[in-house]
């Protein structure tokens, strides 16, 4: 699944290692999910899009 | 396997005893054999105790799948155990079928553990390259 993590976390400076603490997974987790390697879980996806206060449709894209 | 988070690190306290009672059985064990050879029920309840801390480390290793709470680090564990299990059961089964028709030699059967985390480990430490 296609997301803006990456360009999210660089427009608040945040290193995969600082989302990964916020989120309370690890940065490999975090390196997956922004690489479209692994699609996060509903719980997941809802605890990113309200630490980046958006909904989750202008974070993840199923294109 | 993340052995920085709190299942993660209850792992490894749970690892480290099982280890040591492993090492501890099979020296007495072996000894025991080899200098006072234990006769009827004892000598099973013996034989059977270095396999006690091996089933211990199964428990130990589903008790970390299970309270991992990093769902992608769970999801690859999960995943690489079940390529090991299938490597494991194919491996056992052409070595089997190799003994039967008397082309190599006969393997204990606890090496089926020893080669489950070996090729466990081939198998995470190719993904982990495979995932750059």
């Amino acid at each position: 699944m296609k997301n803006r993590l990456k360009v999210l976390r660089a427009e608040r400076d945040w290193s995969q290692a600082d989302l990964a603490e916020r989120l309370g997974v690890s940065r490999q987790s975090v390196n997956a999910i922004e690489t479209g390697k692994y699609d996060p879980s509903l719980p997941l996806a809802f605890k990113i899009a309200r630490i980046f206060e958006l909904p989750i449709e202008q974070i993840f894209e199923d294109a | 396997m993340n052995s920085t988070s709190p299942a993660g690190r209850r792992y490894v306290g749970r690892m480290v005893p099982l280890m040591v009672a492993y090492v501890a059985a099979i020296l007495g064990v072996t000894w025991l054999f080899d200098n006072r050879p234990p006769e009827g029920a004892l000598r099973y309840a013996l034989a059977v105790l270095p396999a006690l801390p091996i089933i211990g480390v199964v428990w130990a290793v589903g008790l970390y799948l299970r309270e991992e709470t990093d769902e992608y680090v769970r999801m690859r564990l999960a995943e690489t155990s079940l390529y090991a299990t299938g490597a494991t059961l194919a491996a056992a089964s052409v070595w089997g079928f190799l003994e039967q028709f008397e082309t190599v030699p006969h393997i204990p059967l606890y090496y089926a553990f020893v080669f489950y985390w070996a090729a466990f480990g081939v198998i995470q430490g190719l993904r982990k390259v495979l995932d750059r």
